[in-house]
C-alpha cells in the first residue's frame, strides 16, 4: 500500500472517529468503484428498460425525448444536494444520520425507516426485472412456460445469489460493480451499433423522438405524460448507494461526493442515446404496447429473433448487476441504522461477519424483505386476478416515493438548519455548491413534492395505500416504543476514544490472521 | 417546432449538468480544511 493511501486511510478513519463511530467495514473502494455502484443501480439497462412500456404506452415514442431529459434535468439537482450532504456528513447512515444530526434522533429514525422501505422496493422492481426477462429467456431454452409463479421463483433465486456474492465480500462485490458500469456501457454501445446498421425498415427519422400527443392510454395525454414519468423516475434512483458506501470508499468526502453526481449525469447521457435509437427502430408502437414486454418486443422486431435474444441476455446480465450493487447498498443502510439501534432486533442487523467485514445479516434481511414485498403482491393478485397496475409499476412506485421522500428530508432539513446558522459554511465538505446551493435545495424539494404525487395517482393507488399502510405501522413503532427508547447517532457520540480504538483493533487483529492463515 | 423544443431540453440538462460539475470542483479545489469543522449535530452544539 502506498504512503499516500495509508495518510489518506488514517485520515477518513478520524474523519469517521470524530461521529462515534469505529472503522468496522474494510474501506477498500476507490472513486471508480463509488461511481460504479451508483451507475449499476441507476443502470439504465434496467429501469429504462424494464417500465420501457409503460413510458411509451402513457406517454408515447415523446417520452423517451421529453420525459428523459426533463427528469434528469430535476434529478441532478436533487443528486447535487446530495453530493453536498455526502461531503459534509460522510457517514454510512447517510439520509437517517444527515437527518438525525442535522435536526434530532426522530427525524433521523423516520428518515431512515422511509429510505428502508424505499430500499426494499428498489431491490425488489430491479430482482424482478431481471426475473420479468431472463424467465422467458430461459423458458425458451427449458421448454416450460413462463408464468407468474415461475417469475417468482426466478426472482427468489437472483435474490439468493445476490446475498451470497454480498456476503462473501466487498471486494469481489467492487470488482463486479466496477465491471457492471463498463459492461453497461458496452451494451448501450451494441445496441446503438446495432439498432443503426441492422433495424429493419430502417430508423424513423428525429422528429419520432419528440412527438408529443400520442397516448396509448385512455387518459388526457397531459396526465397519461405525467404517469409516464415513472420510467425515468424509477431510473434515476438509488444513487444514493455512493453514501451509503461511503466507509467503504477511500477519501470519500470527495470521491463519494463525486460518485452521487456523475453517475446521475453520465445516466442522462447513456440513457437518453439509447432510449434515442430504441424509439427510432419503432415501426409499430401499438404491437409494443400491447405485447407482454415492450422493449423485447420492439427489440425482436427490429433486430429479428436470434440477434434480439441474444441483446436481451446481455441487457438480463446488466439487470443482473444492478440487482447486485442495490442489495450492497440496502444492506449498508440497514447495517448503519442497526448499529444505533433503530430497528427492531438491531443487535443482530448491526454485526459485521469478522470473516468477511461485511454486514452479513443485514444483507440476508435485505434479501427476505425485498422477496416479502414481491409475494405479497403475488398473493394480492392471486386473490385479485383482474388488477390493472403490473408488479413492476406497484414496487416501483413503492420504490420512487420512499426513497425521494428520504433524500427530500435531509436536504429540507439542511435548509433548515442553515436558516437557524447551526449549520454554516465552516460545515461545508469540499464538495460544495457556494451560493448555488440554497436555490438547488430549494428546486429539488419542489420536484420531490411533485413527482412523490404524481407516481400514486391513479392506476397506480395501490403504492398509495401500501405506503400510507407502512406509515401507519411506522408510527405505531415509533410511539409505542422508539420515541423513548431510540437514542439516534448522538449516542455514538458518548463512546470514548479508547472504546472506538479497541474495537478496530479487534477487526484489524481479525484481519491479520486471515492474511496470516492465507499465507 | 417540437424536435427543437426537445432537443433545446437536452440541451439545457446537458449545460446544467456541466456547470454543477465545474462549480464543484471550484469548491473541491479551494477547500481549506483549516476553516473546516465536522458536523457532529445540533443537539451538540446548541
Amino acid at each position: 500500500m502506498s504512503v499516500d493511501k495509508s495518510r489518506q486511510l488514517l485520515e477518513d478513519k478520524h474523519d469517521l472517529n470524530k461521529f462515534g463511530y469505529a472503522q468496522e467495514l474494510l474501506r477498500d473502494m476507490g472513486g471508480f468503484s463509488n461511481f460504479a455502484i451508483s451507475f449499476s443501480i441507476i443502470s439504465i439497462l434496467t429501469g429504462a428498460v424494464s417500465l420501457y412500456g409503460h413510458g411509451l404506452y402513457y406517454g408515447g415514442p415523446g417520452m423517451m425525448g421529453f420525459g428523459w431529459a426533463l427528469v434528469a434535468l430535476f434529478v441532478l439537482l436533487v443528486a447535487a444536494s446530495m453530493s453536498e450532504l455526502a461531503s459534509a456528513i460522510p457517514t454510512a447512515g447517510a439520509i437517517y444520520h444527515w437527518a438525525a444530526i442535522l435536526a434530532n434522533k426522530r427525524w433521523g429514525w423516520y428518515a431512515a425507516w422511509i429510505n428502508l422501505i424505499g430500499q426494499i422496493g428498489i431491490v425488489a422492481g430491479i430482482d424482478y426485472s431481471v426475473a420479468l426477462f431472463a424467465d422467458p429467456l430461459l423458458s425458451a431454452v427449458f421448454g416450460y412456460t413462463s408464468t407468474e409463479t415461475s417469475i417468482l421463483i426466478v426472482f427468489g433465486i437472483v435474490l439468493l445469489l445476490h446475498g451470497f456474492l454480498n456476503h462473501v465480500g466487498i471486494r469481489i462485490v467492487a470488482r463486479l460493480n466496477d465491471f457492471s458500469a463498463w459492461y453497461h456501457i458496452a451494451v448501450v454501445a451494441i445496441l446503438i451499433v446495432s439498432l443503426s446498421f441492422f433495424t429493419k425498415g430502417g430508423l424513423q427519422p428525429i422528429d419520432y423522438l419528440f412527438q408529443v400527443g400520442q397516448t396509448f392510454s385512455d387518459k388526457p395525454y397531459a396526465l397519461a405524460f405525467l404517469i409516464g414519468l415513472l420510467q425515468a423516475q424509477w431510473t434515476f434512483t438509488g444513487y444514493d448507494a455512493s453514501a451509503h458506501t461511503i466507509e467503504e470508499t477511500v477519501h470519500p468526502r470527495v470521491r463519494a461526493a463525486w460518485g452521487i453526481f456523475t453517475s446521475v449525469a453520465f445516466s442522462f447521457v447513456f440513457g437518453f442515446i439509447m432510449l434515442a435509437f430504441v424509439t427510432l427502430s419503432i415501426h409499430d408502437a401499438a404491437g409494443a404496447v400491447s405485447s407482454d414486454n415492450a422493449f423485447i418486443y420492439v427489440i425482436s422486431q427490429a433486430l429479428g429473433g436470434t440477434f434480439g435474444t441474444i441483446v436481451l441476455w446481455m441487457v438480463t446480465f446488466a439487470m443482473f448487476f444492478c440487482g447486485l450493487s442495490s442489495v450492497t447498498s440496502f444492506s449498508r443502510m440497514m447495517y448503519a441504522f442497526s448499529r444505533d439501534y433503530g430497528m427492531p432486533l438491531s443487535r443482530y442487523w448491526g454485526k459485521i461477519s469478522k470473516k468477511y467485514r461485511t454486514p452479513a445479516m443485514a444483507i440476508w434481511l435485505a434479501v427476505v424483505l425485498s422477496f416479502a414485498l414481491a409475494l405479497f403482491d403475488y398473493v394480492v393478485k392471486t386473490y385479485n386476478p383482474n388488477t390493472e397496475y403490473t408488479t413492476l409499476a406497484f414496487l416501483t412506485a413503492v420504490s420512487v416515493v420512499g426513497l425521494y421522500v428520504a433524500y427530500g428530508i435531509p436536504i429540507y432539513l439542511k435548509l433548515r438548519a442553515e436558516s437557524k446558522g447551526v449549520f454554516q459554511r465552516k460545515h461545508y465538505g469540499p464538495w460544495n455548491l457556494g451560493k448555488w446551493s440554497k436555490p438547488i435545495n430549494v428546486i429539488s424539494l419542489i420536484w420531490i413534492i411533485f413527482i412523490s404525487i404524481i407516481m400514486v395517482i391513479p392506476p397506480n393507488q395501490n403504492a398509495a395505500y401500501a405506503l400510507a399502510g407502512m406509515f401507519i405501522l411506522l408510527m405505531i413503532m415509533d410511539f409505542a416504543y422508539y420515541k423513548k427508547h431510540f437514542e439516534g447517532p448522538q449516542a455514538a457520540l458518548k463512546r470514548s476514544v479508547e472504546e472506538i480504538l479497541r474495537q478496530e483493533q479487534e477487526y484489524e487483529r481479525n484481519e491479520d490472521e486471515r492474511h496470516g492463515h492465507s499465507l | 417546432m417540437t424536435t427543437v423544443l426537445g432537443l433545446l431540453l437536452v440541451l439545457l440538462t446537458l449545460v446544467v449538468g456541466i456547470a454543477i460539475s465545474v462549480k464543484a470542483n471550484q469548491g473541491v479545489r479551494s477547500f481549506d480544511h483549516d476553516k473546516h469543522e465536522s458536523f457532529i449535530g445540533s443537539n451538540r452544539q446548541q
